[in-house]
């Protein structure tokens, strides 16, 4: 059971990939929610879509490799520009032509390119727990794990599971070390139990070849960071203090860099967008009837 | 931080005990939500009293030995006729002629005597698991009625943990231990963590006082709950591990009341799903009371 149900669920064929995406109808302004995946899919924004569905209409998808959508193998498949493709793709099959987008974690950084590649289709960015490279901080742990990550380790433990041969061969033990080291928030076992038995309807292998596909094609630093201050459309930035996958000085230096509007969950983890659904909803709507031109 | 304050506070002092109580809201008919067994006090309202308040005049007040009332330990303040007797004088002391009644668990034996002994002053009744001996309780259960007074075990497991000395010896563990009996739904970790700390606010002496207390016997009941003449709506768990189903739908019957029944639910559901209890009970009061 759901407390809304989509007025379209649809699948389209991009090159051999199916993707599964679903529109609320509603007249006015388009709100698209790119969900990060493989490791989740559309139902992440389960606590946004019947409260931003009341106010516009709504188009999600599962992303290659989740949810309802095709499981696509290799490194290739996973990258960037697949991703970003399948989103435009989305866009088009529901004749969208322009939407506020709406991001978690690394799918801010698909946002970002397809706002780069189609100014003219996005009128707006709320980026949730940024996963956005060069910007703020990032955490040492995924740094420490990074080097290891093609290793075969004795024993590995904590942060030493990001690693392609346990995300490979022992998926569900890297999604439960994830997922409970995101839910930071006392009282949060549902969203726990969802998080990882969405993750699981991935496979280990396809998430270790998205991770390693998130290092394909590196900008450079500098044009980088340029072409993120140059962005001409509002921006929302929303982050939990006590985010420990994407640190919090990713939200604060997107904020800075864009002229964005920040919003700080004290107390908030990761997961922010399910574990404090009333605040975030709230200053997503804020942020689209004031910020938001001809909403 | 609380979803809604209380726009009046005070006490109620009767024969020397002292009561605190709370008032919210306005409109007709007022509602009084009484108080169960006192191991917790009236915060276990705090998922209907936002939503009712914003309708109704709300009362809420802690019974004796938690909250804001007097810690008595005399067994006689805690019999079901004391507790009828507390609950008018918090009605006289917010000048309020009737109400529509809510009690959960044991709250609902008292809000039955309210009714009957006081009929003029309930309009309506809900009873939400209602804990009154109309049907036997479950087989874990009735072990209590020997082993309450037995010796000390303290390695005392389940059920066995309802027990006097298991209480004096370790309140806490007790305390965790009912709470997961009440809020026997998945994902329960808030509602059993206020619980455990509302009863921190009572103690093994309090209950101990309570458990002294006399209450009318089954066949009583069943002829008490017979007379109420006000509208009744029975709310009952089908998964309640604390008093059996059964004992909802014999109350619906005896009061030829309404019975909603809930899937899944355990002992509380109106604070592990408010939303549907608040919805159901606000029906009841729009069609059978107003």
């Amino acid at each position: 059971m759901r407390a809304m149900y989509p007025d379209h669920a649809s699948t389209l064929d991009r090159d051999g990939v199916e993707i599964y995406y679903e529109l609320y109808e509603r007249e006015g302004q388009t709100i698209f929610l790119i969900p990060p995946s493989p490791i989740t899919h559309s139902r992440i924004y389960k606590a946004q879509i019947p409260y931003l569905a009341r106010h516009y209409r709504v188009l999600t998808f599962d992303g290659r490799g989740s949810g309802r959508s095709g499981r696509p193998t290799g490194v290739d498949a996973h990258t960037r520009s697949e991703n970003v493709a399948d989103a435009i793709a989305v866009l088009d099959a529901t004749g969208t032509r322009r939407a506020v987008l709406v991001a978690h974690c690394h799918a801010n950084w698909w946002g970002l390119e397809l706002a780069q590649a189609h100014p003219e289709r996005v009128v707006g960015w709320v980026a949730i727990d940024p996963g956005l490279p060069y910007i703020g901080t990032g955490h040492q742990h995924w740094r420490d794990a990074g080097e290891t990550w093609d290793e075969v380790l004795d024993d590995p433990q904590g942060w030493k599971l990001f690693n392609r041969h346990v995300i490979s061969n022992e998926h569900r033990r890297w999604i439960e070390f994830f997922f409970s080291s995101q839910l930071v928030e006392p009282h949060s076992t549902k969203q726990y139990e969802d998080a990882v038995a969405w993750a699981l309807e991935s496979t280990g292998e396809i998430l270790a070849d998205s991770e390693v596909a998130q290092e394909v094609e590196l900008p450079d630093r500098d044009e980088f960071l340029s072409t993120v201050s140059d962005l001409d459309i509002p921006v929302q930035v929303i982050h939990g203090d006590r985010d420990v996958c994407q640190h919090v000085s990713k939200g604060r230096d997107l904020a800075d860099l864009t002229g964005g509007d920040l919003m700080e969950v004290v107390g908030g983890g990761h997961l922010v967008l399910a574990r404090d659904p009333v605040r975030v909803n709230l200053a997503i709507k804020r942020f689209i009837d004031r910020r938001v031109v001809g909403a | 931080m609380r979803a809604a304050y209380p726009d009046t506070e005070g006490f109620v002092v009767r024969d020397g005990v002292r009561l605190g109580y709370e008032v919210y809201g306005h409109g007709e008919p007022a509602i009084l939500f009484l108080p169960t067994w006192t191991i917790v006090h009236s915060r276990s309202w705090k998922m209907q009293v936002p939503f009712f308040s914003r309708f109704h005049r709300v009362v809420t007040y802690d019974g004796p030995g938690n909250g804001l009332s007097a810690r008595v330990t005399d067994p006689d303040r805690y019999s079901p006729s004391a507790y009828v007797e507390d609950a008018v004088a918090v009605l006289d002391a917010c000048n309020v002629g009737s109400a529509v009644v809510i009690g959960l668990s044991l709250g609902a034996a008292y809000g039955s005597m309210l009714a009957v002994r006081h009929p003029k002053r309930v309009v309506g009744l809900v009873m939400i698991g209602p804990s009154i001996p109309l049907t036997p309780p479950s087989r874990e259960r009735s072990a209590i009625e020997q082993n309450f007074t037995a010796p000390l075990d303290v390695n005392a497991r389940g059920w066995a943990k309802y027990n006097l000395a298991y209480w004096h010896h370790d309140y806490a563990d007790f305390t965790r231990f009912f709470f997961s009996q009440c809020f026997n739904e998945p994902h329960s970790t808030k509602p059993i963590e206020d619980s455990v700390g509302w009863a921190e606010g009572a103690g093994a002496e309090v209950l101990e006082a309570e458990a002294r207390s006399s209450e009318p016997a089954m066949g009583e009941w069943r002829e008490l709950l017979a007379s109420i003449t006000c509208p009744v709506l029975v709310i009952h768990g089908d998964r309640d591990m604390i008093s059996p189903q059964s004992r909802g739908v014999e109350a619906a019957r005896l009061t030829a009341g309404e019975l909603l029944t809930m899937k899944g639910s355990g002992h509380i559901p109106n604070v592990r799903d408010p939303v549907k209890v608040n919805l159901a009970i606000r029906a009841f009061v729009e069609e059978a009371v107003s």
